[in-house]
C-alpha cells in the first residue's frame, strides 16, 4: 500500500508534457505501482484532450493529406515486441520504464559504481540538456544512516526495494519522498533489506554531517 | 482571462461546427458525442483492417483541430504541419493501442501530440509509463467507459476550467499552452520557485477535485 505520493503539480507537468526527462522517469515509475497518482495523471490528460477539442480548427495544407497517405502506403512499421522487458530476474519488481535505463549483470547492482560505506550507485543517462537535473540509482546496505543533508532544490526519491525512514516517516517500495531547499533529513535504510531507490534531483545535495565534505566531493 | 478566453474559444468552436455543418451536410447529424463515436469507429477500422479510406476520413476530421491546437501552443504553420504528419503517422501505427474504455479520442490524440512535440521540438527523451508493464496495479475505480459517461465527463471538464479563479487558470494555461516548466514560470512571474509550485499545486488539486465532481463551488 503506497503511503507517500507525488505532489499534484508534478503530475500535472508530466501530463502536460513539460517535466524534465528525469522527473518524467520518476513519475512514470511511481504511477506504475500507484493507481491513485496514475488516475490523477489520466484526469490531467483528459483535460489536455479537452483543450485540444476546443482549439480552433486551422486549415490544413492541401498537400498534407497526400503526404500522409503516401507515407502510410510505404510504411513498414510493426510494433516491436522484443523490447518488452521484465523477464530477467535481476529486474524483478522494477518498473519496465526504469529497467530500460539500467545496466545488465548477474545481480542488479553488479555494474554499478562503488561509493563509500557499501553504497553503490548508477547514474542514468537521459541525454539531458540540463545537467543540473539528474537521475541516480542508489543501493544502500541495511541499517545505514546517511549524514544529515539539505538540498539546493527539489529532490524526489522513489523506493524500489526495501525502504528507509527519516524525520518525516517511513518509506517502502513505491513510496516517494519529496525534499526541497527548505528541509534537511537524516535517512536510515531498512535494517533488514537496505534500500534500492531512484533519486532525481536538481542541484547538488548539501551534506552537513561529519562525512559531508567527502560525500559532497564524491557527489553521492 | 483564461476564463473569457475559454468561453470565447468554445464559442468559436461552436461557430466552427456550425460552419462545418453549413459546408458539409454530413455534419448535420454529427453532434459532439456522435462525432466522438464516429472517430472511434474510424480508428477501429484503421486498427483492425488498416483501412486507408477510414484513415483519410479521420485525417480530414481531426487534422485541422490538431493543427490549430499545435499552433496555439506556439508552433508556426510549417512546424505545425510537420508535427501533424508525425501525429497522424503515429495514429496509423498505434491505432490498436487506442482503448475506448480507457480514454476519449481527444485524450488519446492529446497524448500523441504531446509526445511528438517533446520528440521533435525539445529533442528530449520522455520516459513514460509502459501500459503493458506486468507490475501495473489495477485501477481502484472503473472509469466512465460508456459513451454517455464520457460525455458527462467532458461537460464537467468544461465547467471545471471556467470555475477556476483567474490566477489559477493562468498557471494551468501556462503549463498546458505555453509548455513552461515551473522554473521558467517562476522567472517570468518573478516569483520564488517554491511559491509557483505551491500555487500550481493548489490550482491543480482544485481542478482535479472539480473534475472528479467532489466540490461544486
Amino acid at each position: 500500500m503506497i503511503k507517500h505520493h507525488l505532489h499534484s503539480e508534478i503530475l500535472l507537468s508530466y501530463a502536460a508534457g513539460n517535466s524534465s526527462p528525469s522527473e518524467s522517469l520518476i513519475v512514470a515509475s511511481h504511477i506504475t505501482s500507484c493507481s491513485k497518482c496514475r488516475r490523477d495523471v489520466e484526469t490531467f490528460e483528459k483535460l489536455g484532450g479537452k483543450l485540444l477539442e476546443i482549439s480552433n480548427s486551422v486549415e490544413v495544407d492541401s498537400s498534407s493529406l497526400d503526404n500522409i497517405m503516401s507515407r502510410i502506403n510505404n510504411d513498414d512499421y510493426s510494433i516491436d515486441s522484443s523490447d518488452v522487458l521484465g523477464t530477467s530476474d535481476i529486474f524483478k519488481n522494477i518498473p519496465v520504464v526504469l529497467q530500460k535505463y539500467l545496466p545488465d549483470g548477474d545481480s542488479l547492482t553488479e555494474n554499478w559504481k562503488k561509493g563509500i560505506g557499501g553504497i553503490k550507485y548508477f547514474d542514468i543517462d537521459l541525454g539531458q540538456s540540463n545537467k543540473n537535473t539528474r537521475a541516480r540509482m542508489l543501493s544502500i546496505p541495511p541499517g545505514k544512516k546517511l549524514p544529515n543533508h539539505g538540498h539546493e532544490a527539489q529532490e524526489l526519491t522513489l523506493v524500489i526495494h526495501g525502504g528507509f525512514s527519516d524525520e518525516n516517516g517511513s518509506y517502502d517500495a513505491g513510496d516517494v519522498a519529496i525534499e526541497d531547499e527548505n528541509n534537511s533529513h537524516t535517512p536510515i535504510s531498512d535494517p533488514k533489506e537496505g534500500c534500492v531507490c531512484l533519486v532525481v534531483y536538481e542541484g547538488k545535495l548539501k551534506f552537513k554531517g561529519l562525512f559531508g565534505p567527502i560525500l559532497n566531493f564524491l557527489k553521492i | 482571462m483564461f476564463l473569457e478566453n475559454t468561453i470565447e474559444t468554445a464559442d468559436i468552436s461552436a461557430k466552427m461546427s456550425y460552419i462545418d455543418y453549413k459546408k458539409d451536410k454530413a455534419y448535420k447529424v454529427l453532434k459532439p458525442a456522435v462525432k466522438d463515436e464516429e472517430l472511434t469507429r474510424l480508428i477501429s477500422l484503421v486498427a483492425t483492417d488498416k483501412d486507408k479510406s477510414a484513415f483519410s476520413n479521420l485525417f480530414k476530421l481531426v487534422g485541422p483541430r490538431i493543427k490549430g491546437y499545435l499552433m496555439k501552443l506556439g508552433s508556426n504553420d510549417i512546424v505545425a504541419e510537420d508535427l501533424l504528419q508525425e501525429v497522424m503517422l503515429t495514429v496509423w501505427r498505434k491505432s490498436e493501442t487506442f482503448d475506448r474504455s480507457k480514454a476519449a479520442v481527444s485524450t488519446w490524440l492529446f497524448t500523441i501530440a504531446r509526445n511528438k512535440r517533446i520528440d521533435m521540438l525539445r529533442k528530449e527523451i520522455r520516459p513514460q509509463l509502459d501500459p503493458m508493464d506486468p507490475m501495473l496495479t489495477p485501477n481502484e475505480e472503473e472509469s466512465a467507459d460508456d459513451a454517455y459517461g464520457s460525455k458527462q465527463q467532458s461537460l464537467k471538464i468544461n465547467d471545471a476550467i471556467s470555475l477556476l479563479p483567474d490566477e489559477q487558470s493562468k498557471l494551468i494555461k501556462m503549463t498546458y499552452y505555453e509548455d513552461k516548466s515551473h522554473s521558467v514560470i517562476a522567472e517570468e512571474l518573478k516569483m520564488p520557485l517554491g511559491t509557483v509550485k505551491s500555487r500550481i499545486r493548489l490550482a491543480s488539486t482544485r481542478l482535479k477535485k472539480l473534475l472528479e465532481g467532489t466540490i461544486h463551488d
